[in-house]
């Protein structure tokens, strides 16, 4: 099965998106020269600050005019402007295909129209985009590369990627985060439907290994309106049981749990600072994108 | 189906008119009209049957947010149920209140607010005495009884049924059976017109019985009976005066009708208290008293002003017409609760029927305020005598001395002669009598039957018959012809006997009793007592007689001048609309010699003067008398019209007697002038006179106590009236049969209503 382009690339999105280049709001650890902020400084045009001279410092970049005027041995260091590294990471689990009559597409589909879409984009800007797909283990992983061609790579990965199991998401950031050497971006697709302490600690994990972490939380609108009113049987996926019941005697109450899950989670990504971003999958993909990339200029 | 729980004591509606004996604690009884619509209450299991269905027809949905709706379910699930068995019960209950308002639920409880349901049979009995006309502003009481029955009737429940009584006298059953269609009763009470007589409260009570006991037959579904009398409780209508034994029995009727249905009493009189309800006058009579009218001479016209009230009514005009233009008016002063006459003199040019009628100022009651009088002016008194033994010498005849008498006779004011004609017998069958004033038969022998059917008709054309006997008479054949043993009805006043010979003493007035000799009192030097008599038939008075007995002659025969030994001479009778006049010695000298005795002229005169009277009221009735004449018969002619007072016209059928027809009409309550049409030609319209019998005229009510202890004492029923001012304003003694009824269904919407607030509150309906 040959990944189409066409199929997760939607030219209006993209052209949407043209112009919004994915901007690395922390700093990033780059390897190629770019438009992102690197940690490491050194040899480049852009001056950063002065710091006290230790001996076995490169004495060409002694800042002979402080020492001058003030007989201090300053150094001058320089930023160095790197490449960004961005990882997508997608889940695909069973709860992800979830789609309901009011939507266009699953939230699975949805995820990877949305991956695929910034994954071109950051390969547009000369960036490293990666891939992984998880649902309780990872399930295909993709090293980050600038290279055009890669986003070939990451296509036949999503493509491959089809929700069938539970999902452990806490388990999986936490491995995620100790195999991701390089800092960046990592960009998550997922409905969460798991155990929020555990997939905040995954979070806070990525966070203390200093990666940006942007989290798109992508769900069905039935799932937040619950619009249900004649007797119905719901069928649990990932292996919930099934109940029988009048949805209209609960939707209040399920959709007070549904908030206090929200809110739960915003609070957590705030306290990180991780950008948390509900995406409905009955919003147009290209209104979502580029909103959430505006807000990041 | 009826239960019978425990007994519940309960005010009672009227505390007032009631009395306590009249309200016993008798156990209140629940039961339901429409027994079959209690199949219906198999749909309260629909809402379980729904349910149960619904829980089988279902969607199917995968779900990703397992977590969050198990969540949900396990933070609801008991108040779920405790939500579905509420709707659930709600539900039911709406459709169990519907079915128990459709089944007609009612109470059996003497006091009627208790006493809701039930399909009801209401017997509307409205006065329609003319003292209901009495006018309060511009309604008349019998307006408002009309409003208060309609009213009855609007706040029924379906399925009631309804009779409707005139109370009249006669009372009328305007709707004997019941109508179940509000409509139609409606109507019936709009049409309803008030009726110029008194009311007869025991014929109606009885007609009443009647109605429910026909309700009872034909619509055994009433359970219930009621009776709303509506009326002003006239003291003339509800407490007449009658015989102990009269009063026991009418007592005992209305307690039998009174366990059989719930009474009330509507009472429209109370509403004019200060006013001057019982304020009234009227023109109680009207008459002439000349009884014979002759044309172009004058004639007194005699009323009498009553004043029903309590207040003197000076200077009160009274007006004469005839023909229905002002003649003449007087002033009089009527004293309080007093009666004055008046009188009228007054010339009638043309001979012909003339309307007169006697009218007072108007007041509250305006039909009593007019009499009539239907008067019929002569061109003169024409006598025909039949003579018997006639002779070539005038002087031998027998109706030589009675001619002669007659002749100087006529109106008894200005001495004009009467115009005399003499025949033999042949002009019985050869003149036609109905031209004659009088018809004198002297010393006929006998009658055949023709003869004798040619006398019953001009007698039922209000003629005047007058019979001398003699030594022609043979008394077999005037009994066989005359005294109703043949085909002919009963014409003389008694049956002839044997011939007697040389009585002894002198004659005896009987006191002057009447009319005829009633000029004789105190004039004992006139002769009468002492006129000769030498022979007489013995007669024996119609009273006696067998068909007299048995109600078929309808003579009602007195005697005037009895022999000594008490032998009738002289007999006078009333003959359907004629009169008779028997004298059962001879006109001539031969048995009697009256004739020539100064009395004779004058008790000719009297003879003459009251057997033409009746003419003179032969046209004259009361309400709910037939107007009734008789017509020379004419091919071709075979009914009358009548033009009532109102302006309506009718028919009389003409019934066919032989020589002569007779018509008859009786829808004659209302007075007035009645004008009938024939079409025989050359016959002039006849007017008859219709008027009121005056003691409905006197308007005093009687009280809410003369009507609990005098009229229905110890018997349960309801009072009701309205205060002045108030309009029609029926309180809720009526309608009760729905009030259950109406509450469930209340209740229903109640129930509806609660059950969609309370399933859009817990999240059942569509948001």
């Amino acid at each position: 099965m040959s990944a189409s382009p066409a199929q997760y690339l939607d030219p209006k999105v993209l052209a949407r998106l043209e112009g919004l280049a994915l901007r690395a709001r922390s700093v990033v650890e780059g390897y190629v020269a770019g438009i992102h902020r690197s940690p490491f400084h050194g040899f480049s045009i852009e001056f950063a600050e002065h710091r006290e001279y230790a001996p076995g410092d490169d004495l060409r970049y002694l800042d002979w005019k402080v020492l001058a005027r003030s007989d201090r041995y300053c150094l001058k260091q320089f930023e160095e402007e790197t490449n960004l590294v961005c990882n997508l990471l997608l889940d695909t689990s069973e709860s992800m295909s979830y789609r309901s009559e009011g939507a266009a597409m699953s939230k699975l589909e949805y995820a990877k129209c949305a991956a695929a879409s910034l994954a071109y984009l950051i390969l547009h800007q000369q960036d490293s985009v990666g891939m992984v797909t998880f649902d309780r283990e990872i399930r295909a992983l993709v090293r980050p590369s600038g290279n055009p061609s890669h986003l070939k790579d990451i296509l036949q990965v999503m493509e491959r990627s089809a929700g069938e199991r539970k999902t452990a998401t806490g388990t999986i950031f936490h491995e995620l985060a100790e195999r991701f050497k390089k800092r960046g971006i990592a960009i998550i697709f997922s409905d969460l439907l798991d155990d929020v302490d555990a997939l905040l600690a995954g979070l806070k994990h990525f966070r203390h290994r200093r990666h940006e972490v942007v989290l798109m939380h992508v769900l069905d609108p039935a799932e937040i309106d619950f619009p249900f009113d004649k007797l119905t049987l719901f069928r649990g996926l990932e292996g919930l049981p099934e109940l029988l019941t009048e949805p209209r005697a609960l939707r209040k109450a399920y959709l007070e749990e549904m908030q206090k899950f929200i809110h739960r989670l915003k609070w957590g990504c705030r306290q990180q600072r991780i950008d948390y971003v509900l995406v409905r999958t009955d919003r147009s993909l290209e209104i979502v994108l580029s909103s959430y990339l505006a807000s990041r200029k | 189906m009826t239960c019978v729980v425990p007994a519940l004591r309960v005010g009672t509606r009227y505390p007032e008119p009631r009395t306590s004996n009249a309200m016993p604690s008798l156990p209140l009884a629940f039961g339901f009209a429409s027994l079959p619509m209690f199949g219906w209450l198999a749909a309260a299991a629909a809402p379980w049957l729904i349910h149960l269905f619904s829980r089988r027809k279902y969607r199917e949905t995968a779900w990703a947010a397992m977590d969050f709706l198990m969540a949900a379910v396990k933070r609801r699930t008991r108040r779920i149920q405790i939500e579905h068995w509420l709707l659930l019960l709600l539900r039911t209950a709406s459709i169990v209140a519907i079915v128990l308002a459709v089944a007609e639920p009612f109470f059996e409880h003497p006091c009627p607010v208790l006493r809701p349901g039930g399909r009801t049979h209401r017997v509307l009995v409205i006065d329609g005495s003319y003292s209901m006309a009495f006018k309060t502003g511009d309604r008349s009481r019998f307006q408002q009884a009309k409003q208060w029955a309609a009213r009855i009737v609007e706040k029924s429940s379906p399925g009631d049924g309804f009779t409707l009584i005139e109370m009249a006298d006669p009372p009328r059953a305007i709707v004997g059976t019941p109508a179940f269609e509000a409509a139609s009763i409606r109507q019936e009470i709009e049409n309803l017109e008030i009726l110029h007589t008194s009311a007869d409260l025991a014929a109606t009570l009885a007609e009443v019985r009647k109605v429910i006991d026909t309700a009872r037959r034909e619509s055994p579904r009433l359970v219930r009976h009621e009776v709303y009398f509506v009326g002003d409780l006239q003291r003339g209508t509800w407490l007449p005066s009658m015989s102990d034994a009269a009063r026991a029995d009418f007592r005992k009727r209305a307690a039998e009708l009174a366990e059989i249905a719930d009474l009330e009493v509507i009472d429209l009189g109370v509403i004019d208290l200060g006013q001057g309800a019982a304020e009234n006058l009227a023109v109680t009579s009207l008459a002439m008293h000349d009884p014979l009218v002759l044309a172009g001479r004058s004639v007194e016209i005699e009323a009498a002003v009553r004043d029903f009230g309590h207040t003197a009514r000076p200077h009160q005009p009274v007006d004469l017409l005839v023909d229905e233009h002002p003649a003449a008016r007087q002033y009089v002063d009527v004293p309080a609760g007093g009666t004055v006459s008046v009188r009228f003199n007054y010339r009638f040019e043309t001979p012909g029927d003339h309307a007169v009628e006697a009218r007072s100022l108007g007041d509250g009651l305006d039909v009593d305020n007019h009499r009539y009088l239907a008067v019929t002016a002569r061109p003169a008194m024409r006598v025909l005598c039949i003579d018997g033994r006639p002779s070539g010498d005038p002087r031998r005849t027998t109706v030589y001395n009675l001619a002669n008498a007659l002749a100087a006779s006529g109106s008894r004011e200005e001495r004009s002669p009467a115009e005399i004609e003499t025949a033999t017998e042949s002009a019985i069958q050869e003149r036609d009598l109905g031209a004659y004033d009088c018809v004198a038969l002297c010393n006929v022998a006998q009658f055949t039957a023709s003869e004798a059917r040619l006398l019953d008709g001009y007698l039922g054309r209000g003629g005047s018959l007058v019979f001398f006997l003699g030594d022609q008479v043979r008394g077999d054949r005037y009994n066989a012809e005359l005294t109703g043993q043949g085909s002919t009805p009963a014409i003389l006043p008694g049956r002839l006997k044997e011939i007697v010979e040389k009585p002894r003493g002198s004659l005896d007035p009987l006191g002057y009793r009447h009319p005829i000799v009633q000029e004789f009192r105190g004039q004992e030097k006139s002769g009468l007592l002492t006129s000769p008599v030498t022979k007489y038939f013995k007669v024996e008075l119609a009273t006696d007689l067998p068909s007299a007995k048995r109600g078929e002659g309808r003579i009602a025969a007195q005697v005037v001048l009895a022999m000594h030994n008490g032998d009738p001479l002289v007999v006078a009778a009333t003959v359907r609309r004629g009169r008779v006049v028997l004298v059962t010695t001879s006109a001539d000298t031969s048995w009697a010699a009256m004739p020539l005795w100064p009395s004779y002229l004058p008790l000719v005169e009297e003879i003459l003067a009251w057997s033409t009277g009746g003419q003179a009221t032969v046209g004259n009735v009361e309400v709910g008398e037939p107007l009734q004449a008789s017509l020379r018969a004419v091919a071709g002619v075979a009914s009358v019209a009548i033009e009532r007072p109102d302006g309506r016209r009718r028919w009389a059928p003409l019934e066919s007697h032989g020589d002569y027809s007779s018509w008859s009409y009786d829808d004659t309550y209302h007075s007035g002038v009645y004008t009938v049409h024939c079409d025989l030609p050359g016959a002039a319209k006849r007017l008859f006179a219709v008027n009121l019998r005056t003691a409905e005229s006197d308007l005093s009510p009687i009280t809410k106590q003369e009507l609990q202890e005098d009229v229905w004492p110890g018997i349960s029923f309801g009072y009701e009236t309205t205060s002045p001012g108030d309009g029609i304003a029926p309180s809720n003694s009526v309608g009760h049969s729905s009030r259950i009824q109406i509450g469930l269904l209340y209740g229903v919407v109640g129930l509806l209503f609660l059950e969609s607030l309370l399933a859009w509150q817990f999240g059942y309906q569509k948001t």
